[in-house]
């Protein structure tokens, strides 16, 4: 199981197979994996839990994508968190929109569970520092 | 009774409903949905964090409307996605209503709704704990453990399924007929040996398939593979066993089949995929080692069928696009050699007509398709001299009247000629009009200026150009130099102006070159 510790990722992807199938895949390669189905159920998620990484498919029910992404950048304690998005139509999104929103990658559908996962990982590796942090 | 959550948050009683309550209740909450109402909260949970929750997210902006909703579109009774209520053991429903007594019938028909929707209920919903037990609470913890176990299990089989349509999905996109063979081929290897995390992985290609046009080399390899001499050995070896094999096998002795030393590892099983069609060998797929120790498994066969089916396809589709182009070249070729043989005072005037066409189509500007048709144009523009008695045709004096009726005809069979062959088709402008002129006295339709198409236009300047240059049977050629200035003396008479100033930018270095090849041609062949 994974430990509190562990990178929170927060999956909002109302398709209820490919949430289920990314959360185990991140859940599998050790990160606190939480799918949600609706724009709502994030934002109380993320409420109780700052997420380390968010995956947010472009189709919700509920809201519309871009708008939430827009709304949560807003919010300071997710300032600076990495954004993934899933869409079906990568094209769709203008270089405008992504550098607004800060979003830090663009996954197409069907998406490579393992190319989700390496994404991740990378995305949540610490980078390396150009100063040491207990340079005196 | 108080409605305000932050006062009191103490839940409403459900617990003694009937069935028949129930849907009383339910009928009752939607009639008093629709009446007008103000403001007014409702918790079926005492949990004053989860009614701060609930607010903020319905407050947020970003929804166009509320989640899941009874309401009219004036009223919102809202209550929270069941999976959540679920996660938390908390339940939630909002509703905003005037009245406090409507608020919590609303709040019971909602509970109602939400156990209708199959969510398990929760202690805080019943009323001080003396409902019924629910049974979903109460069930058995090792059913409840296989069931995860069973979900996990799926869902990796669907993840399986995920890696299978994406891979499929990447490669389709690239699959175009015209797409070249070559990086095709590589960037497939790659993909797959990565999706798969193979440590190698090879595509050896039949020995039909390595002569493909586009295609280099007969082994694409991926990962870190061995060297190419025991690839190539092993590629064969496996061919002959297993070329024609229905779907993909993981051998687990792979030294059996004559699999060269040192290629394996002790006891490494290799996996294989043919590429086959019809009984008809393509070339096949192997590989060995899993980057992560894993042995390799049904899945991994799976996916390298899915994706050896997909470059069967490809491979063949390569093949009869070469065979199309090979038929397409070799029917031009024939139709110029007839012409050339019908009148052997113009040898080679198609192939030289050809050049000057494609480079004046590159002076003037044209794109890509107008250059290819200007040259192919150039090569078929008299086919329909076929149609024309070759005593007119070589005739070493003027034409009467009739015979020239006879000779103004074979831009018209030419054209007819053409039209029965498809990708031909597009090349009968530049043969039908390659006689016209811009002052509208040429033939066969005596089209004036841009009336004529641009391909004719072109076709006509190249092959008077020609014909300037060229020994007819009734005169001696002009040199280069006295033809360009007869072109420039036609500007706007015979030929487009636009394409007489682009005409003047043509180097005539390789046009001079290929004169030269084919008077050579012509000497040996009056020599024999």
């Amino acid at each position: 199981m994974d430990a509190p510790q562990n990178p929170y990722v927060l999956i909002l992807e109302p398709d209820t197979a490919a949430c289920e199938v990314l959360a185990l895949s991140l859940h599998d390669a050790g990160f606190h994996a939480e799918p949600v189905g609706s724009a709502q159920s994030a934002l109380l998620a993320i409420r109780r839990r700052t997420p380390d990484l968010l995956i947010v498919d472009l189709r919700l029910p509920d809201a519309p994508a871009l708008t939430l992404l827009a709304d949560l950048r807003q919010q300071p304690k997710l300032a600076d968190t990495p954004f993934v998005v899933l869409t079906d139509q990568p094209a769709s999104l203008s270089i405008h929109q992504t550098a607004q929103l800060r979003i830090d990658h663009i996954i197409a559908k069907p998406f490579s569970p393992r190319a989700v996962v390496q994404t991740v990982q990378t995305l949540l590796d610490p980078a390396p520092r150009l100063t040491p942090p207990n340079a005196a | 009774m108080t409605a305000n959550p932050s006062t009191n948050p103490t839940p409403p009683p459900v617990s003694s409903l009937s069935e028949r309550d129930a849907h009383r209740l339910r009928e009752l909450g939607v009639q008093l949905l629709r009446v007008q109402a103000d403001h007014c909260l409702h918790a079926l949970t005492p949990d004053a964090e989860a009614w701060a929750d609930a607010l903020s997210v319905l407050t947020t902006p970003v929804f166009t409307e509320p989640v899941t909703t009874l309401d009219n579109g004036q009223l919102h009774a809202v209550w929270l996605d069941p999976s959540v209520a679920a996660d938390d053991d908390r339940c939630v429903a909002l509703v905003r209503t005037p009245d406090p007594d409507a608020a919590q019938t609303i709040a019971r028909a909602a509970a109602f709704l939400l156990r209708d929707n199959d969510t398990p209920q929760k202690p805080t919903v019943s009323d001080r704990g003396t409902a019924p037990p629910e049974p979903r609470v109460q069930s058995n913890t090792a059913d409840d453990s296989d069931l995860r176990q069973r979900h996990r299990e799926v869902t990796r089989e669907l993840a399986a399924t995920y890696e299978e349509l994406s891979l499929l999905h990447r490669f389709a996109i690239r699959l175009k007929a015209d797409a070249r063979p070559a990086p095709l081929l590589e960037e497939a290897t790659t993909e797959l040996q990565q999706t798969l995390q193979l440590q190698w992985l090879v595509l050896h290609l039949a020995p039909d398939t390595q002569d493909l046009p586009g295609i280099d080399t007969p082994l694409y390899t991926a990962g870190q593979a061995p060297g190419p001499g025991p690839l190539k050995q092993a590629g064969r070896a496996l061919q002959k066993h297993f070329g024609l094999a229905h779907q993909a096998l993981i051998l687990e002795r792979p030294q059996r089949v004559a699999i060269p030393n040192g290629l394996l590892g002790p006891q490494q099983p290799l996996v294989v995929a043919p590429l086959q069609r019809d009984g008809h060998p393509l070339g096949l797929l192997f590989g060995a080692g899993k980057l992560d120790g894993s042995s390799l498994t049904s899945i991994d066969a799976k996916l390298l069928d899915a994706l050896a089916a997909s470059l069967t396809m490809f491979l063949h589709n390569a093949e009869l696009v070469a065979d199309a182009r090979d038929l397409f070249a070799g029917a031009l070729h024939a139709l110029t050699t007839a012409i050339d043989a019908k009148d052997t005072y113009t040898l080679g005037h198609s192939n030289r007509v050809a050049l000057l066409a494609g480079s004046l189509a590159v002076a003037a500007g044209h794109d890509k398709h107008a250059i290819k048709r200007a040259h192919l144009s150039g090569l078929v523009h008299d086919i329909g001299k076929i149609g024309v008695p070759e005593a007119i045709l070589t005739k070493p004096a003027p034409l009467t009247p009739d015979e020239t009726r006879v000779v103004q005809q074979h831009p018209v069979i030419g054209a007819r000629i053409l039209q029965s062959i498809r990708p031909m088709r597009e090349l009968i402008p530049g043969v039908l009009h390659h006689h016209e002129r811009w002052d509208g006295n040429g033939y066969p339709h005596r089209l004036t200026g841009p009336q004529t198409p641009q391909l004719g236009r072109v076709l006509a300047l190249a092959d008077a150009f020609d014909a300037m240059c060229s020994n007819r049977a009734y005169r001696r050629a002009f040199d280069e130099t006295r033809a360009r200035e007869e072109i420039l003396r036609c500007r706007a008479t015979q030929f487009d102006p636009e394409l007489v100033d682009a005409f003047q930018d043509v180097d005539l270095a390789p046009y001079a070159a290929l004169v030269d090849q084919h008077l050579a041609a012509d000497d040996r062949a009056h020599a024999a």
